[in-house]
């Protein structure tokens, strides 16, 4: 047997991937037609939080890079696209305390475009903030993220020329629908799991496990840990962009630790390192947010009525955040990735009489 | 041109001499011994060529280049490659992931390249995958190729260890303390191994090691360090019989 063969794709592998991907793309067509807004509003949310949290995952799972940054990179990405698809006029109507710098106030892009170029700031920041972090091991990426979305939120709120102020950006276009959302979604994954399975994959692993033995075997290890942090980056970045054109109005309060806070549960959950694990979680608990929505609101049980109390699914997603670290450290996942050879596995596995009388 | 050589080289830590004008040099094809007893200074010898530590004082040439104060990964990538006295594998990968990404380093492919998978890196690939079943083969450890190499027994994670960095293509191979926690029968498969190793791949080796019988029949020169100095250096029949080095050892028991 050749040993590769474990770690190759097939043309049985590729047809069911290809499948699996077409009957998932047609259903969510089906929700796109028949759903009610609301469904496909979660449905949306869904796919951001599977784009957010798998790009993510690329620097703080596969790598094992402690980032605490992706509200930053989300904040960035969503200002960047939102002021390159404003019109000139929306722009100066908008900016009423200070007037947009030029060129910013003058530009008007797709929101391809757009989305493209708030991924590459968004990454260009990333490196900058990678450069002097990683030539010390990394240690104190997570103090340093932490900062820069300190950083961010005083810039956009007092940068009035560039970010409009605390007034935030209102009118951007609604263009995330499904098929952005889910084509960000989907090309994000793509392209992630891509990387994650190839020998770059490989290196950005063997630097989470021992970094010294990665030197070793030739691996330039602060070359690496820029490229994690720079594509997650790009791709959160891109991210914030869909987000923007998605809830249309933006502004510096919108993008807290929070958001870094649900991507880290969403990761740990998933299993750090594995994307598959990463979009598994992504679903449930976007879908799990929105279904506990009924604990926040006041409540009627046999005439009794319980006051909602605001803030507790976030008390909720804690514990369970907690119950995970104790119970199931390595998440739903672990490290593994999903593979077709795998299920088949699991699945034979299960078919197979138990207790070796075969 | 010398293949390798040290000049005058020191490491200190803090007040702590731990290697003190430290003079070596290899020639290629030849397996030479640094001995010595514990904390005499030969991880950190170690450390200071593959890029670990750079040396407070001294210089190293390696294929006609200084090297010294290079990062390891360059150093690795120039041919000279290492194992660890307390075997560092990437535990949670498979010992068929561990010597493929022994490969990495050469890879030609940008990551964009990776992610869309084109003919080049595709190619590049199947090289890297090629290399890892011969390297794997050629320690005899293709049967538990999809293990996790955590999991191996002792011995089998050294064996793993020189796979890995045999894969990186090195010209010059450190070995620390290859045969620890090996028992006899072990330990002369090891020895035939690495005497194997060398004659086909052309190696250089430089081996630190406590077993005396082993470093004795495998080295043709050795070393002997002791609190950073050199006390002795010859063949292993001259070093057998040097009151320096018996003293060494003895003092310290
Ligand atoms: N990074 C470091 N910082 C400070 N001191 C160090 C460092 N590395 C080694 N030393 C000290 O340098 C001396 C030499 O250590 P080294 O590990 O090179 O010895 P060794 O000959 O390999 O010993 P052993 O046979 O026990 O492995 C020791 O006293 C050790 O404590
Ligand atoms: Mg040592």
């Amino acid at each position: 047997m050749e040993l590769r063969n474990n770690r190759k794709m097939n043309r049985r592998d590729r047809l069911l991937s290809l499948t699996t991907t077409a009957v998932f793309l047609f259903l969510l067509f089906l929700a796109d037609r028949f759903g009610s807004d609301y469904e496909t509003r979660i449905l949306i949310n869904c796919a951001i939080f599977i784009g957010l949290a798998v790009s993510y995952n690329l620097i703080n799972g596969v790598t094992g890079q402690f980032s605490l940054a992706p509200n930053a990179f989300a904040a960035i990405g969503a200002y960047t696209s939102a002021l390159l698809t404003m019109t000139p006029l929306e722009k100066e109507l908008s900016f009423i305390v200070k007037p947009l710098i030029w060129p910013l106030s003058v530009i008007h892009a797709p929101f391809i475009i757009s989305l493209l170029i708030a991924g590459l700031v968004t990454a260009f920041m990333a490196f900058l903030m990678g450069f002097p972090v990683f030539r010390v091991r990394g240690d104190y990426l997570a103090i340093v993220t932490l900062g820069f979305g300190e950083v961010v939120r005083v810039v956009a709120n007092n940068a009035q020329s560039i970010t409009n102020g605390p007034l935030g950006l209102k009118g951007i276009v609604n263009y995330t629908d499904m098929a952005w959302s889910w084509g960000f979604a989907v090309i994000t994954v793509f392209l992630i799991y891509r990387l994650v399975q190839s020998s770059y994959g490989l290196a950005l692993k063997a630097i989470r496990y021992d970094e010294t033995a990665s030197e070793a075997v030739g691996v330039d290890t602060f070359r690496h840990k820029m490229l994690a942090f720079t594509v997650s980056a790009f791709f959160g970045g891109v991210g914030g962009g869909i987000l923007a054109h998605f809830i249309t109005t933006i502004s510096p309060n919108l993008f807290t630790f929070f958001l870094t806070f649900n991507l880290l549960i969403i990761i740990v959950i998933g299993g750090l390192g594995s994307t598959t694990g990463a979009v598994i979680a992504a679903f449930m608990v976007t879908l799990g947010g929105e279904l506990l929505r009924v604990v926040e609101e006041p409540l009627f049980i046999g005439g009794l009525h319980i006051p909602g109390i605001p803030g507790m699914r976030m008390v909720i997603f804690s514990l369970i955040l907690i119950l995970v670290m104790i119970f199931a450290r390595h998440g739903i996942m672990g490290s593994q990735e999903f593979s077709w050879r795998w299920a088949i596995e699991k699945v034979e596995s299960f078919r197979r009489p138990k207790g070796g009388d075969a | 041109m010398t293949f390798f050589a040290c000049e005058n080289l020191t490491m200190r830590f803090g007040g702590l001499t731990a290697v003190n004008d430290f003079n070596l040099s290899i020639e290629e094809g030849e397996i030479v011994g640094l001995i010595g007893p514990n904390g005499a200074g030969k991880t950190t010898v170690f450390n200071m060529i593959a890029g670990y530590h750079r040396p407070t004082g001294g210089v190293i040439y390696f294929g006609g280049q200084r090297i010294d104060g290079m990062k390891a990964n360059r150093v690795n990538r120039l041919g000279i490659a290492r194992t660890f006295q307390n075997i560092r594998l990437f535990p949670e990968l498979s010992v068929f992931e561990n010597v493929l990404v022994a490969h990495h380093g050469r890879l030609k492919s940008s990551f964009f390249e990776a992610m869309l998978r084109t003919p080049r890196y595709r190619r590049e690939e199947e090289q890297m995958y090629s290399r890892a079943e011969h390297f794997l083969a050629e320690v005899g450890l293709t049967d538990v190729a999809h293990e996790r190499s955590g999991a191996l027994p002792y011995g089998k994670q050294r064996r793993l260890e020189i796979a890995r960095a045999l894969a990186t293509g090195p010209k010059l191979l450190l070995l620390d303390e290859p045969a620890a926690g090996m028992n006899p029968s072990e330990t002369v498969e090891l020895l035939e191994l690495l005497l194997r190793l060398r004659e086909k791949y052309g190696l250089s080796l430089l081996i630190i090691e406590h077993d005396m019988k082993f470093i004795m029949r495998i080295c043709e020169r050795l070393k002997v360090l002791d609190y950073g100095m050199t006390i002795a250096e010859g063949r292993p029949a001259e070093i057998q019989n040097d009151a320096k080095v018996i003293e060494a050892y003895l003092g310290e028991e």
